[in-house]
């Protein structure tokens, strides 16, 4: 897995220039907890397994309206910094 | 104070030439039937002066002006104009939006609660009204809409304008947590106003390299900023775009300040779901300056919060700041003096103990 590869499949799937250089090299950094579900996304799209830690879970995001990227990254920010993370999607956005 | 000026609108720029010709001759003119000579600007009363420099402005934002040649304006003119269109720096704008909504009668829970949807949206407006004037910006209509579950509001910046969650709204009326949100929607929102008029219209704000971080944010929608980016890039990354962080951490003092305030007029506990015991503001006037030196010093705990109960900052906060500060001194950038005065700063703005 490498940086330019994973931000090809997300150009390929409908991210733009600039989030998929961004989401790409976040990609990278995310925890070996969460590496073989991204690895099968990225083998292949339909395959979104689910991940919950901190009572939220991947599948949550999604219905959400985030894509399996942008849900494994914030999973990921649940894992590494949760009472910062918990706070923020508790709060809601504004 | 005049290096600010200079740089933040109506530049007196050394080209003339070129400033003067990206101007007509009749728009030169109608700037010039303007102008009041220096003696005759001395004698006018402070009312005077202010009713003319409402004409002033209006033709400036009139013609899209940012730069003024020297010989359209007398010298006096040029620097009472910029003193009125710079907004004052955050801690009095905290200060005097604090006060508009604690001098809000409506706003109060008691009386907000008895209010109709339509009713607490005609508030909003008003208070958003004072809130631009206090900012320097055109205020920005509000209204109640129906948004997904967990989205409090947001600013249009192609329409200027601010939509705020109609179903929390309505919740505002019987749920003390919803009502208060509501209200840090607000501020919320209108800051994100601010950041924008700042970076795509002019200048208004005292700390132009904020401007600069918010512009890397906005510029060519490089962040869609007027579209939730957590849907790509996830929910910190959108937390962690610089006016997101801004306009959190404006709002979460601005209702810190309004609790405070309403509190110590009131005289007993201000709401239903909290309570005081004691004053916070020496605990956020520590908050305040300890974020401050921390940026002096080239320290950057991450976001931080408000203990909304006690003032200052909340437990999480203050271990991060603590934590922030120790990486400073063991990679020797801040001096032991320095450490020791932080640290003390620390607890100063901590209820808890750090």
């Amino acid at each position: 897995m490498n940086t330019e590869i994973i931000k090809e499949i997300l150009l390929q799937r409908g991210y733009n220039e600039r989030n998929a250089e961004i989401a790409s090299k976040e990609l990278m950094d995310i925890s070996e907890k969460l590496t073989p579900i991204l690895e099968e996304w990225l083998n292949d799209e339909n395959c979104q397994k689910d991940y919950s830690v901190e009572g939220h879970s991947i599948q949550e995001f999604l219905e959400d309206g985030m894509k399996y990227p942008a849900a494994v990254l914030t999973m990921d920010w649940l894992i590494k910094d949760p009472q910062v993370a918990l706070k923020s999607l508790t709060k809601g956005n504004r | 104070m005049i290096e600010e000026y200079e740089d933040i609108t109506l530049k007196e720029s050394s080209e003339q030439t070129d400033e003067l010709t990206r101007l007509s001759d009749s728009q030169q003119a109608y700037l010039k039937e303007v102008n009041v000579p220096s003696e005759d600007w001395a004698k006018m009363t402070d009312e005077q002066k202010s009713d003319h420099l409402d004409i002033v402005q209006a033709r400036i934002e009139e013609l899209k002006v940012d730069n003024l040649g020297k010989n359209l304006l007398s010298p006096e003119m040029i620097e009472d104009l910029k003193r009125r269109l710079e907004a004052p720096n955050d801690m009095i704008q905290i200060e005097r939006v604090s006060d508009v909504l604690a001098n809000c009668e409506e706003i109060r829970f008691e009386n907000w609660r008895h209010l109709e949807r339509n009713e607490k949206v005609d508030v909003l407006n008003q208070l958003e009204t004072k809130i631009a004037s206090i900012e320097h910006r055109p205020p920005c209509p509000i209204t109640a809409v129906k948004l997904k579950s967990g989205l409090w509001g947001g600013y249009n910046p192609v329409t200027k304008t601010i939509d705020i969650n109609r179903d929390y709204i309505d919740k505002s009326g019987k749920d003390y947590y919803f009502y208060s949100e509501i209200i840090d929607t607000l501020v919320h929102e209108g800051r994100h106003a601010y950041q924008d008029y700042n970076v795509n219209e002019r200048i208004v704000h005292p700390r132009h390299s904020e401007v600069e971080s918010w512009s890397d944010t906005m510029a060519g929608g490089k962040w869609g900023y007027w579209a939730d980016c957590s849907n790509e890039l996830g929910q910190r990354l959108y937390e962690q775009q610089s006016v997101e962080i801004d306009a959190r951490n404006f709002a979460a003092d601005v209702i810190s300040r309004m609790e405070n305030k309403i509190e110590e007029g009131s005289g007993h506990t201000m709401a239903k779901s909290i309570s005081f015991e004691g004053s916070n503001d020496s605990r956020d006037i520590s908050k305040s300056e300890l974020l401050s030196e921390l940026n002096s010093n080239h320290i950057y705990p991450g976001t931080v919060y408000t203990d909304n109960l006690w003032g200052g900052l909340d437990s999480f906060s203050g271990n991060r700041v603590r934590d922030a500060i120790n990486r400073a001194r063991d990679n020797g950038s801040i001096s032991d003096s320095t450490y020791k005065h932080l640290i003390d700063k620390l607890k100063q703005a901590c209820h808890h103990q750090a």
